[in-house]
């Protein structure tokens, strides 16, 4: 992959996590009411409910864009891969950042 | 520069389970231009998109440089694909767009361009549809890529933006080959180097525009008709004829075809309520809406010959090949009333839709069962009359009607809503119904509202071949010359039970016909069959005749069964008078007309009649660009016009059988000096019942 290509992807990347964190921040809050711990569903959803959802609202509302990518070589299972590997690595940066207030 | 070659052959492809690719053969190599046509539907996208890689198939092979390249292999490295509906991210500013997308040498270039310059710090949603797609395909063009596969780059963008993206790709087609696909045909093939039609699933070459019409693509006469318009001379390619939109057209000056409320009665084409008489002979459409088109047609005459021979061919079309609508009246109420009922859309989310969906199955409420019924019968009617539409091309159908069902075709490109009508599933989902919807009475209402008036259009040729096919009609053929002309074999009145034929021609050589005969010989029913020959022939209907030749004419104008105005204080002789001034000023405005009295001057004494009939007849005899008939009982006269040669004598003959007039109805050559009048009286005995009154009366008193 070249450089380019991780800007396109780190592009799209930011498209998703557009839609990820308010959906993940509303889904701590939630669970924050429900007696979790708010960093902890945060981080949760960011990897899992919220980033499908992301992914879906992407899929229903801009789906045509994928082309954007697939022009430059960039295959929509590699965007998804890449894209929820980078919001792993996010909400693993948050988990230590969180182990180390505590 | 290297030379590469892109093939694609062996693909399948189905859609809504109808395979709509099967025979498929594409090659282009660097620079060069191949376009690709087709109807909405035929698979134009889903073979560039089966190409790229983005959609599978059962069998598909696209070799580079003769070695097959399977996807992902060929994104970004030997093909680029505009898409249909756009590609570019939508929250990005442009300037950050082209810097994420092409290389520096690239990027410098394109941001100099003078039309996207100005547009670097917007995003793509204030751009209009040109800038939109000009900014596309340049980025596309501007790509590492050996070949661009252009969808629909033409469509929905304004003609000088049309005119930048044919620069665009002019500009870079010495380095890359380019496959283009889309409906403005006239583009595609001023810029292709190379033609294919996709038909019924095959690619099939085109050496000449011609061709296109043997496929129904585009209407007869578009490239090869003389008297439709033509296309200026490519100037890329020699093999085809068109480059832009310059047509040029025949001037020809189209005056009206006049007729009046006088003439529609003499004719009895009306009464009340559209039954009865000759508009009833024709009115047997299946529809509301065919009805109204008919009779807006019927009174409508037209002397356009274009407009004539393409309306008589359509239903010589359905005359000939027996072609059943199969769509009836209470389809096409439904649609009505579904499309004018003020009830809320189908709620348009996928949620929403189901619960909505769910909720009604449950309980149902009024406005949901009304949605549903509208909704499913439109798409069944659309399915049918796409159906017909197959089957009318399959059979070759006119310039008119191709050109009609072109046009329908283009009318609906959601692809979602032509994957739901092509589908044969009778069952819709409750996202389908939503999509129709939100289709059928918003985004598309126009374009339904014209896609059912041609299903009207089409209620009225059938009805009106179903007449032909019934009363024994012909259909009339029309003479392109400058001088008037009507040639009649056969001619009939089709309101007689059991009519009587007769052949009759008249042209500007001898362009009045006098008629004579007894009374009740059949001079004015002659004259109202003639009448109609007439102002049919101006419909484009076929004619109550075995066979006709005609002339067009400015109008038609009849005084058959003229009575008194007493509204307006006119006498009966007053009205014939200013009828037949009128007709001397429309002939002085150098219209050509067909004029046709019955009895001329019946509503004054014989000397004023005869003298006055003399001389009109004469006068008129000598305004050679229009035909009279002319029936009168004064033959008096006769003798005295027999000098003018423009005049010619024809009769309706009667024989006495033991007291008792016959007649053969047949019109012949000469002058009739029977007289019959006093005998039919007397035959009635009216003489004798007044007698009888009379000295009954004297008795009394």
């Amino acid at each position: 992959m070249n450089a380019r290509q991780f800007s396109l992807l780190f592009n799209y990347h930011l498209e998703i996590q557009s839609i990820n964190i308010p959906f993940s921040f509303l889904a701590a809050l939630v669970g924050y009411a429900t007696g979790w711990n708010f960093l902890t569903s945060f981080i949760v959803s960011l990897v899992t409910g919220g980033y499908f959802l992301a992914s879906y609202f992407f899929e229903r509302r801009r789906k045509h864009e994928y082309y954007f990518y697939y022009n430059k070589g960039l295959t929509r299972t590699g965007l998804i891969a890449y894209s929820w590997l980078l919001a792993g690595l996010l909400a693993f940066l948050i988990a230590i950042v969180k182990s180390i207030i505590r | 520069m290297n030379t590469h070659v892109l093939e694609a052959d062996s693909i399948i492809a189905t859609l809504g389970g109808k395979k709509i690719l099967s025979d498929v053969y594409l090659r282009c190599q660097s620079g060069e231009v191949v376009g690709v046509l087709g109807r909405n539907g035929a698979g134009k996208s889903t073979l560039l998109q089966l190409i790229f890689g983005t959609l599978s198939s059962e069998d598909r092979s696209v070799r580079i440089d003769g070695e097959v390249v399977h996807p992902p292999h060929l994104q970004g490295k030997w093909i680029a694909y505009l898409p249909q509906n756009g590609f570019l991210p939508s929250n990005i500013p442009i300037g950050k767009i082209i810097g994420l997308y092409v290389d520096a040498e690239s990027r410098k270039k394109i941001v100099a361009d003078p039309r996207v310059r100005p547009h670097l710090k917007k995003k793509i949603r204030e751009l209009s549809g040109g800038e939109l797609r000009y900014l596309e395909i340049l980025l596309l063009v501007n790509l590492k890529v050996k070949f661009v596969l252009l969808d629909e780059p033409f469509s929905g963008i304004e003609p000088i933006y049309q005119d930048r993206v044919m620069d665009l790709i002019n500009e870079y087609r010495r380095e890359k080959g380019f496959v283009v696909t889309d409906h403005v045909y006239r583009k595609i093939i001023g810029i292709s180097d190379k033609l294919l039609l996709i038909s019924q699933g095959k690619t099939i070459p085109i050496s000449k525009p011609e061709q296109l019409e043997q496929f129904s693509y585009v209407p007869r006469g578009t490239f090869s008709g003389s008297v439709l318009p033509k296309f200026a001379q490519g100037d890329r390619l020699n093999f085809l004829s068109v480059a832009g939109d310059e047509v040029e057209t025949i001037e020809e000056a189209v005056v009206p075809f006049e007729v009046d409320k006088q003439t529609w009665k003499d004719l009895d084409l009306f009464d009340q309520g559209r039954k009865g008489l000759v508009f009833g002979l024709f009115n047997n459409v299946k529809t509301v809406g065919g009805g109204d088109r008919l009779e807006q047609l019927f009174k409508s005459p037209a002397n356009d010959l274009q407009v004539l021979e393409e309306r008589r061919d359509a239903i010589r079309f359905f005359y000939s090949n027996g072609i059943d609508l199969n769509i009836g009246r209470q389809q096409m109420d439904t649609i009505e009333h579904y499309l004018n009922a003020s009830i809320p859309l189908y709620p348009d989310t996928r949620m929403d839709a189901l619960v909505y969906n769910l909720r009604n199955k449950l309980k149902q409420t009024n406005n949901h069962y009304l949605v549903t019924i509208g909704i499913q019968t439109t798409v069944s009617t659309l399915r049918q009359f796409f159906r017909l539409a197959d089957e009318l091309r399959a059979k070759g159908c006119p310039y008119h009607l191709a050109s009609m069902l072109l046009n329908i075709d283009e009318l609906i490109p959601d692809r979602k809503i032509r994957e739901i009508l092509s589908s044969s599933n009778a069952e819709l989902s409750a996202m389908d119904m939503s999509r129709c919807d939100h289709y059928f009475r918003r985004r598309g209402r126009e374009q339904l509202r014209r896609i059912m008036d041609t299903i009207y259009e089409f209620d009225v040729y059938q009805a009106v071949a179903g007449a032909a096919q019934k009363h024994s009609l012909s259909f009339p053929e029309y003479i392109r010359r400058p001088l008037p002309l009507i040639q009649l074999r056969g001619l009939f009145h089709p309101l007689l039970a059991s009519p009587v034929s007769n052949d009759y021609s008249i042209d500007n050589d001898s362009n009045l016909c006098f008629i004579s005969g007894a009374n009740m010989s059949g001079k004015s029913t002659f004259l109202k069959a003639f009448g109609l020959c007439v102002y049919l022939s101006h419909l484009g209907f076929p004619v109550p005749a075995a066979y006709m030749e005609t002339t067009l004419f400015n109008g038609l104008i009849t005084t058959i069964n003229l009575s008194d105005n007493i509204s307006q204080g006119y006498s009966h002789f007053y009205n014939e008078v200013r009828r037949v001034k009128d007709v001397a000023l429309k002939i002085k405005e150098k219209k050509r007309l067909v004029v046709l009295f019955d009895e001329l001057f019946r509503g004054t004494n014989v000397k004023d009649a005869s003298d006055a009939s003399l001389q009109v007849i004469d006068a008129l005899s000598r305004v050679r660009n229009s035909l009279f008939v002319i029936s009168t009982h004064i033959v008096e006269i006769a003798e005295q016009l027999s000098e003018n040669k423009n005049i010619f004598f024809n009769c309706f003959e009667s024989t006495m059988e033991a007291g008792v007039p016959w007649y053969n109805y047949k019109i012949r050559e000469g002058i009739s000096n029977e007289r019959v009048g006093m005998l039919i009286i007397r035959n009635e005995q009216i003489i004798e019942i007044l007698k009888e009154v009379g000295s009954q009366e004297r008795y009394i008193s």
